[in-house]
């Protein structure tokens, strides 16, 4: 692991404009993502968790510039993406690229294996026609997919067999950076071990930088060298996975932890059941997003924003309570 | 091996077989279709066959002769026979449907993808457009058009086809605006592909089916249509037949009481051929997509 970072995001916004009105200040926006600020160092995997509808998905897909963003920086080997034109950001994708959550929708039903997997090479005519090819075919052998199966369609496979193909496809073009938008979730547990495990060889033998998505704690503690965790559009807590299972700071992380069931029948599970519901993002709180549902709340959450501190160790945490 | 290989094509044609299926099932769309290929058969084989003329005046037994042995459905006012007129006009009814919708699709499929990918104001200026399009009275600027172009086989096929694309580009559009929200297309995105592949490898073939089934109505449309026109005497010109312009005689009332065989059968011919078109649209569109309505 180097020391300077992968992929750095400073102060990312984005906002989408709920209702469209003439006026301008008539328009109301919803704060999908909202001043995330996020270092990932080269060949680590940042997991990044929350509850749905917090932004995970896209500030994934803002960092790789498939929505566009409304305000900030994201630089990609020091190189600031936002600057870049359409077209040397079209060539940039070679080196970033995107496993997608639902496997069954994400791969073109009118073209077979090959072109699918292929694609990426073809749209940047990588090598030979022949090069190509056994490419293709030896990227199928590496995610367990025989090249027997090259001319089927994808509504022919399963779930898991189509994830690999995805996978396939995202990395055929030995890219330095994939952003996994929840990959396993669409999969039944049995596949999933066997998709995770895939990817961290993938990992190992590409030298991978993965930003993993997912909802799913024990997931991302399987995969993640560090966790990030999210709450209404902002990161309230990042540090290492170790130190996150073992000494969660922000109440969120803390009510997150104690609601993993345990497998262990004697031991009781005691989750701090959070009250409420996740705020509407139309009309976000004032203040710590997270005061409503807080616990530990006082009259300076809910009028000042916590901003990421450094608890040391790199254990950053957004909480008044930590001051 | 040969097992396998034989159960591969078997899936891969899976979509193909239950769609040939459902087709087969629809009775009157089977029956359409074989007489719309039996009418392109005859009108192609029958004149050379039986050496049909519609243009030399067989004035030997009069005008205006009743059906005979060898003028089986008689002669025109200029002598003309009419069964020769009948396959003759039918040649260039199914040509101006065909082509028509051919040209409208043409334009309005392209529109419709780029206002459909592309949204914002590529959006608004081509579906605006379709909707002026669209508010005008069809037939009187259709008459218009042909009136300044002049009444011929080429303008009539031009000025339909041109009308005509609104209806694809609109189908199109809708279809797009579905599929471009799909992860595939944004997956496409994410390795790079550029925009004008996305719509062709990505968007087309996934929004393309309904189109299929528009054809058929509209070249049903179109056939009526120039027929319509023809009878207004502002479509195909004589001495060239369309089935339109051989009802063209039938606005007089002697022809019409007394000269049954001058205008019943191109009324004959044009209905049937409107209907199996339409009832084979209707089975197609059951077989593509038993959900879809439209």
């Amino acid at each position: 692991m180097s020391e300077t970072p992968l992929v750095e995001v400073k102060n990312l916004k984005k906002y989408f404009v709920a209702s469209k009105s003439i006026l301008k200040s008539k328009r109301t926006y919803v704060s999908a993502v909202n001043g995330v600020s996020l270092q990932i160092k080269k060949g680590e995997t940042l997991g990044l968790v929350g509850e749905s509808g917090c932004g995970k998905s896209t500030l994934g897909r803002t960092i790789l510039r498939l929505t566009p963003s409304t305000s900030g920086e994201i630089y990609f080997d020091g190189q600031d993406i936002n600057k870049l034109s359409n077209e040397q950001m079209r060539l940039m994708r070679q080196k970033m690229q995107m496993i997608f959550q639902d496997p069954y929708s994400c791969l073109n039903p009118r073209m077979n294996i090959l072109e699918l997997v292929r694609a990426p090479l073809d749209v940047f005519q990588v090598g030979t026609p022949a090069e190509r090819l056994d490419k293709v075919k030896e990227m199928l052998e590496i995610v367990g997919m025989g090249e027997q199966h090259m001319m089927r369609y994808p509504h022919e496979f399963s779930g898991g067999q189509r994830q690999r193909v995805g996978i396939a496809r995202a990395l055929i073009s030995n890219p330095e950076f994939v952003v996994c938008d929840e990959p396993v979730s669409a999969l039944d547990v049995s596949v999933r071990a066997s998709v995770l495990n895939l990817m961290n060889q993938l990992q190992e033998r590409f030298g991978l930088t993965y930003l993993f998505i997912s909802h799913d704690l024990s997931v991302v503690k399987h995969i993640s060298d560090r966790v990030a965790v999210m709450y209404l559009g902002g990161i309230v807590e990042i540090t290492s996975k170790d130190e996150l299972y073992k000494n969660p700071l922000h109440p969120y992380t803390k009510a997150l932890l104690s609601a993993i069931p345990l497998p262990d029948p004697e031991k009781k599970a005691a989750p701090k059941i959070l009250e409420g519901d996740l705020p509407s993002p139309y009309n976000p709180p004032a203040g710590c997003r997270f005061h409503t549902r807080c616990e530990h709340c006082t009259a300076r959450c809910k009028e000042e924003a916590p901003v990421l501190k450094d608890m040391g160790g790199g254990h950053q945490v957004a909480c008044h309570l930590y001051d | 091996m040969g097992n396998e290989s034989k159960n591969k094509k078997n899936k891969k044609n899976s979509y193909m077989h239950d769609v040939l299926e459902r087709f087969m099932s629809h009775k009157l769309a089977v029956i359409g279709l074989g007489l719309i290929i039996l009418l392109i058969i005859l009108v192609i084989v029958l004149p050379p066959l039986l050496k049909l003329d519609p243009y030399t005046s067989f004035s030997k037994g009069g005008f205006n002769q009743k059906p005979s042995a060898e003028h089986w459905l008689g002669t025109d006012r200029t002598g003309r026979d009419i069964f020769a007129r009948l396959v003759y006009g039918g040649r260039i009814s199914l040509v101006v449907g065909i082509l028509s919708t051919i040209v409208s699709m043409l334009i309005g499929v392209p529109l419709g993808l780029l206002a459909g990918y592309y949204r914002g104001w590529v959006e608004t200026i081509i579906m605006r457009l379709a909707d002026v399009f669209m508010s005008f009275p069809s037939m009187m600027l259709i008459l218009v058009l042909v009136a300044v172009m002049g009444p011929s086989v080429v303008s009539i096929t031009v000025v339909l086809g041109v009308l005509g694309w609104t209806q694809f580009a609109r189908l199109i559009h809708s279809r797009v605006l579905s599929v471009r929200e799909k992860e595939y297309v944004e997956s496409a995105k994410a390795i790079g592909t550029k925009n004008w592949k996305i719509i062709t490898k990505y968007i087309l073939p996934n929004s393309f089916a309904p189109c299929l089934i528009t054809m058929t109505f509209r070249t049903a449309s179109s056939i009526l249509m120039e027929a319509s026109l023809s009878f207004l005497g502002m479509g195909v010109q004589p001495p060239t037949a369309s089935w339109g312009n051989l009802m063209y005689d039938a606005q007089s009332i002697v022809v019409l009481s007394k000269q049954p065989w001058t205008w019943v059968p191109p009324g004959l011919c044009l209905v049937i051929t409107v209907l199996s078109i339409n009832f084979f649209g209707d089975g197609l569109r059951d077989a593509l997509d038993p959900k879809m309505k439209i």
